[in-house]
């Protein structure tokens, strides 16, 4: 049974599942930088093509349902590893019954793309909280963040509907990219270089008193820091500006 | 005094409104600044645990009333002071842009009069929504005893409205807010309900009908500072729930700002068990005679109050997984609305085995006790009796809970 192999991106990944489909068979589907040359194992590598990935992303959304393309997208942006096998089986298995394949709850392929899914949908969810906006000295807003998973366009998706007056930027620290929203547009744009940001006159002063809000709003009586972490993990505080010294 | 400062009074002064919630409404931007997520969002949590989804402040904290649990009440030597309009409207659009917040809860102690109090209120409200073009959530605390008309103006431009029932009893208000009645707590309740039914059936006549007060309407209450039984409190809020159609009350234990009344550290067992027992009644369809019946006035403390419904009733149990319907399936201890929804939803394509469980989602902990499968049971045919059980629970929890452990000292 082959192994395919692509290029990483999303198309390309639709592409390797179109590719075995019409094969039949397959013993995974891997990005290639995640390649393990194996013993006994055919490996096939599969070119990107957008018209074939186009093709098979019409036949997930009417043949199985729009919803079931939306979990392999988000499968897809959570990044993480050895999902290829189970993104394959989910999409050849809907095509075959429909729909109701989300409803196959009890399937580990069925599951394993849930759940990876659900992971991106719930850090998507989070982050649309503990994004944190600072006004740049041209009126931009820049929001730095470090997401487990590949969130930032569908945030900004969210926050070009919510802030559409405004223009800013969501700056993926962890892996070098950003996402900018302006004029009701959302593309990608070189991420700013940290240190040379300059922050709007009133920035440090607008922080000061959202920490006095932040602090001001604690009983005592209650403390639990516990249960503050588990809602609020600490790999989030670092961009947090209720939990960082202001910027100067 | 600097807008550092006021802040600080009084959002410190604010923060015992326990209601934190953004959703329930999806109003959408309409070329301006912010939306509403039905699901709501929570922006930030402080180290206390709680959610920070709302600017929650007081407009005032200059009292005229002097309710014994407050601690802005008039008798109280502590700083007194107040916003400005503009000082309000600026806090909140700053905030927001910058993601800190999902719109303004804005209360308020009652400054001369209910209706000079509210009708301020009002004005930063409709500035908002005119001026500022502000689309996010709007959470405003209605002033007991304000005029209808006011209470009408608030609910076209907020979310959500909500009057404080404070007390459990009559009795209590009497003794801790003798300057508070309960009609001026009901009647705006009532007007408020029959504003967001009139909103909802005009909407069905037209879709350009104004909106009322989308995300509905919500109260608190102060447990521990009064003696009310739990049965007494649950009571109340299921015929809050029935006859005012409120969407959420909220339930707080008493944290003695004052000296003089209740116990000396908040009661936080209890007020978990009756959150418990409330969502049981909200989205379970329990009532609360099931929860509570006569001859138990409080709750367990040691077991939620779902499973002590099951072990006072063996002959519900165990239900078959495949066969039970939804609604039987969510009484069962360890199965949610979740898991029961999964489950309704697979069996349609395989029958369910009693492996799977887990998968969906259920606590076989709890639900081992109670389900079974082609008549089989987890625990292969062995009937326990429900004080067996009940030990069999307590023995295996993780962090064993001490009657009352929140009162020790830390």
């Amino acid at each position: 049974m082959p192994q395919y192999l692509h290029d990483g991106s999303f198309d390309g990944l639709l592409c390797a599942v179109s590719a075995a489909l019409q094969n039949g068979t397959v013993d995974d589907i891997v990005p290639e930088e995640q390649r393990q040359a194996l013993l006994f194992c055919e490996e096939i590598c599969i070119k990107t093509d957008e018209a074939v990935a186009r093709e098979i992303a019409g036949r997930i959304r009417n043949e199985i349902s729009k919803q079931a393309f939306r979990h392999i997208m988000y499968t897809h942006l959570s990044e993480l590893p050895n999902l290829g096998k189970a993104v394959f089986n989910y999409i050849s298995e809907g095509l075959h019954r429909g729909a109701s394949i989300d409803h196959w709850h009890a399937d580990p392929s069925v599951r394993a793309v849930h759940e990876a899914c659900r992971k991106t949908t719930h850090e998507i969810h989070r982050l649309k909280g503990l994004l944190r906006f600072r006004e740049l000295a041209d009126g931009t807003l820049w929001a730095p963040v470090e997401p487990d998973h590949q969130v930032i366009i569908p945030l900004a998706l969210h926050f070009r509907k919510r802030l559409s007056e405004e223009q800013g930027i969501i700056h993926d620290v962890k892996r070098g990219i950003a996402v900018e929203w302006k004029n009701g547009s959302v593309r990608y744009v070189d991420p700013p270089v940290i240190p040379e940001i300059s922050l709007a006159g009133n920035e440090q002063e607008i922080q000061q008193l959202w920490q006095t809000y932040h602090r001001a709003g604690t009983i005592q009586e209650r403390i639990n820091p516990r249960l503050q972490k588990q809602f609020m993990p600490l790999r989030y505080w670092k961009w947090l500006t209720e939990t960082v010294k202001p910027e100067s | 005094m600097t807008v550092q400062e006021k802040l600080a009074i009084l959002s410190d002064a604010a923060k015992y409104d326990v209601s934190c919630s953004s959703s329930g409404s999806s109003r959408s931007n309409s070329g301006g600044t912010g939306n509403a997520a039905q699901s709501g969002i929570c922006h930030s949590w402080t180290p206390d645990g709680r959610c920070v989804s709302l600017l929650k402040i007081l407009f005032t904290n200059r009292c005229v009333y002097d309710c014994a649990y407050c601690v802005s009440r008039c008798s109280n030597d502590i700083p007194r002071t107040a916003f400005t309009v503009d000082e309000v409207v600026h806090l909140t659009m700053h905030f927001y842009r910058r993601n800190y917040i999902e719109g303004l809860f804005l209360s308020s102690a009652v400054e001369r009069s209910p209706d000079y109090t509210m009708e301020r209120l009002v004005r930063i409200v409709e500035r908002l929504r005119t001026e500022q073009r502000f689309n996010g959530y709007i959470h405003l605390k209605s002033i007991p005893g304000a005029n209808a008309e006011l209470v009408r103006r608030a609910g076209l431009c907020c979310d959500r409205l909500s009057v404080n029932i404070e007390l459990p009893s009559e009795d209590s208000l009497k003794k801790l807010a003798p300057q508070k009645t309960k009609t001026d707590i009901l009647k705006p309740m009532a007007a408020i309900g029959a504003g967001i039914i009139e909103s909802k059936t005009e909407r069905k006549k037209h879709r350009s009908a104004p909106r009322f007060a989308p995300g509905g309407q919500s109260t608190q209450l102060i447990v521990g500072a009064t003696p009310e039984s739990d049965r007494k409190i649950l009571t109340l809020s299921e015929s809050l729930y029935q006859h005012y159609r409120l969407k959420r009350v909220y339930y707080s234990s008493y944290i003695p700002v004052n000296p003089m009344i209740g116990n000396a550290k908040p009661h936080l067992l209890r007020e978990h068990r009756l959150y418990q027992a409330d969502w049981l009644m909200r989205l379970y369809g329990f009532d609360s005679e099931e929860i509570l019946p006569e001859t138990a006035p409080f709750l367990d403390e040691q077991i939620d109050p779902k499973t002590a419904w099951a072990l006072r009733h063996p002959e519900r149990f165990p239900v078959d997984v495949n066969t039970a319907e939804y609604e039987t399936l969510l009484r069962v201890p360890g199965i949610g609305f979740t898991s029961a929804r999964r489950m309704v939803a697979s069996r349609r394509i395989a029958a369910l085995r009693l492996e799977d469980l887990p998968k969906f989602g259920v606590v076989m902990k709890r639900a081992q006790f109670f389900v079974e499968c082609n008549g089989r049971t987890p625990l292969d045919k062995l009937k326990l009796p429900p004080a067996s059980i009940r030990q069999i629970m307590l023995a295996n929890r993780s962090h064993p809970i001490a009657p009352n452990q929140l009162e020790l000292a830390f």
